[in-house]
């Protein structure tokens, strides 16, 4: 294959990545002004794309209408080491009450309490729902929408009108068409960065992962190359999951009351202690270094109907854990579930990495909005703030005015650079795989910048050597080679990934202080300090190549201006 | 194959294959849209490797689950 055909479409909305925050923010549009042209460029197949393709079996970010968002804004900012964004989490929680009956209204089910009234709470800020088919509701309501979507086109890069996005490209990875789609307000809604660092498990179970492998930092990456400026990637995120399948704990520790054991079976932590994601794997990892791994959660108490009602929330969401469970024999009512920490992760959805935005998700590109585990600085808003942040950045899109008519030419110039770009890896094909090369990433990953085998820690000395490191990674990049249009996506998903750890690097060194226990935890610099830190990392790319990394300071609710 | 959100599944031979074993999520996407009930999970060696099936059927708001453990055991669940 050499050669694609071009497809050019004309929208007034673009939505790049059609996952949760993107079909909200796709349909939210279309409800508002109805005669708008929604386009949506979905890399798979929007009914089960995204992080909720298996389901979800629970809204972890809920308030009760009458409950004060200033408080679920203060547990958040608890919850994170002090330094969120405050105005982004308020402008979440203000919308989070009215997000569970506009999904009933959907087709979503909602049990309810034995009362009949209110929802069922699994923790004070997350309720049960029956979620296994939420994707699929919500692709059915963007096309009941009269929204376009585009399945199975690989997003590449933004075009832009100066400092203006304009639109973006990608490539039909089924079809073989280059699109280029024109739009004077663009959405990014793609997912965070997966396959950073080596999964837990290899083989035929590489992508066993917590987080979607398919989710590759394309959104971080495009922002990234179009000068965007992006906001705490030191903030990783790293889950406690069941060992091997990645289930949630939460579901076990939250759903049934259930005690987290050392090998010794000593209960090292006890489950009604109000303590963090982060608390929960410090204090396991502390058990293990100490020699009293494996380290489990204990359902003896469970009886057979819990048993139950836990192997269909598990199907819900994670389905192969009660294959697992099955195939090795194990009894989960008789027996431990080991626990351990998974890979390091980016995203905007339980941690802070992403496009810096203002609080109506506009980020510093004039055009751009971003939504979801792209969008930074508000962590903890999981699917129903996902889906909020899907509703403020339609809002915001539909009130931008286009400016002026983009200079064809540059376009034009833009567009060839970008097909050129793409196409790269299949029209002149080198030796190098994408599988060899994200090998190559994650191995440097997680010797250098802090890897689960190196306890998640990092420090100055090995960061640098991953710098320097990701520096020869990225001139292979250049020798990808791949036959046919599915490799040319694993191509890209790894180019993005090596776009985005570099960044990522870069945040680590930086912070010379330990913010973010395990997320962001500096082996030469343990102590949290307030006084120099209590600011924002930020960074944008300049026009050679480097990264620029910038410090942003104030977190009072409305203390973020706009910024255009 | 239409759903797969890895691109994964392709048709060869008037038989639908999964491209790389290691590339699945185990999402079961796939084994829940497939109109014939013909597609099940299965673990890796890597993870289990005793032949354990899940499969399911999915209709309007409930999917039914079939789990067939490598011992004979069968098990219905439904979410």
């Amino acid at each position: 294959m050499s050669q694609l055909p071009v497809r050019r479409l004309q929208a007034d909305l673009l939505v790049v990545g059609g996952g949760t925050a993107g079909c909200m923010a796709a349909v939210w549009a279309k409800r508002q002004a109805p005669a708008c042209r929604v386009v949506v460029l979905e890399k798979a197949q929007v009914d089960r794309s995204g992080c909720l393709a298996a389901g979800v079996n629970a809204l972890n970010a809920y308030r009760r209408p009458e409950d004060d968002p200033a408080q679920l804004v203060e547990w958040v900012r608890q919850d994170n080491g002090g330094l969120v964004r405050e105005d982004l989490v308020e402008s979440i929680a203000r919308r989070l009450p009215a997000v569970p009956p506009l999904l009933e209204e959907w087709g979503l089910s909602i049990p309810r309490g034995k009362k009949g009234g209110d929802y069922v709470f699994r923790g004070p800020r997350s309720i049960v729902i029956r979620g296994e088919g939420l994707k699929p509701l919500l692709a059915a309501e963007t096309r009941r929408a009269g929204v376009e979507v585009l399945n199975r086109v690989v997003a590449t890069g933004y075009l832009r009108d100066g400092e203006r996005v304009v639109g973006a490209c990608g490539f039909g990875v089924r079809e073989g068409v280059f699109y280029v789609v024109e739009a004077p307000a663009v959405i990014c809604a793609t997912g965070g960065a997966a396959g950073l660092y080596p999964p837990p498990c290899g083989g035929a179970a590489h992508h066993r992962t917590w987080y979607s492998p398919f989710n590759c930092g394309t959104g971080y990456a495009m922002g990234i190359r179009a000068g965007a400026e992006m906001t705490s990637f030191e903030m990783r995120f790293v889950p406690l999951r069941v060992k091997d399948v990645q289930a949630p704990t939460g579901t076990v520790a939250q759903g049934a009351r259930v005690r987290q054991v050392n090998a010794l079976g000593v209960e090292y932590l006890r489950g009604d202690d109000r303590i963090t994601t982060a608390d929960r794997l410090e204090r396991t990892l502390r058990e293990q270094q100490a020699g009293h791994g494996p380290c489990y959660l204990d359902l003896g108490r469970l009886v057979p109907e819990e048993v139950r009602r836990l192997c269909e929330a598990y199907l819900a969401m994670c389905p192969s854990a009660v294959l697992y469970w099955a195939d090795r024999g194990i009894d989960p009512q008789a027996a431990r579930l080991e626990i351990a920490g998974a890979e390091p992760c980016l995203t905007g959805g339980h941690a802070q990495a992403g496009y810096w935005v203002d609080v109506d998700r506009r980020t510093t590109l004039p055009g751009l909005l971003a939504a979801g585990d792209v969008a930074g600085g508000a962590p903890k808003k999981y699917v129903t703030g996902c889906l909020a942040e899907g509703q403020i950045a339609a809002e915001t899109a539909l009130s931008l005015r286009p400016e002026g008519r983009p200079d064809r030419s540059e376009l034009e110039h833009q567009v060839e650079q970008e097909y050129r770009r793409a196409l790269r890896p299949l029209v002149e094909p080198g030796p190098v795989t994408p599988r060899a090369l994200e090998g190559r990433l994650q191995k440097i990953m997680e010797e250098y910048a802090g890897g689960a085998s190196r306890g998640y820690r990092v420090c100055e000395s090995e960061l640098r050597v991953a710098a320097e490191l990701l520096r020869e990674a990225r001139q292979l990049a250049g020798d990808l080679g791949v036959a046919d249009l599915h490799g040319l996506m694993a191509a890209h998903e790894v180019l993005d990934r090596l776009e985005v750890a570099a960044v990522l690097v870069e945040h680590l060194r930086y912070r010379t202080e330990t913010r973010w226990p395990i997320y962001q935890s500096r082996a030469d610099f343990p102590e949290r300090d307030d006084r120099r830190w209590q600011c924002f990392v930020n960074s944008r790319r300049e026009v050679e190549g480097t990264v620029a990394l910038l410090e942003r300071r104030g977190t009072s609710p409305g203390g973020w201006a706009p910024w255009h | 194959m239409r759903v797969c959100p890895g691109d994964l599944l392709r048709r060869e031979e008037g038989v639908v294959r999964l491209r790389e074993a290691g590339d699945c999520w185990d999402c079961a996407s796939c084994v829940k849209a497939c109109p014939w009930g013909a597609l099940a999970l299965v673990l890796p060696v890597e993870l289990g490797g005793r032949g354990s099936r899940l499969s399911a059927r999915a209709s309007p708001g409930r999917t039914r689950w079939t789990l067939r453990c490598w011992d004979g055991r069968v098990e219905e669940f439904e979410t």
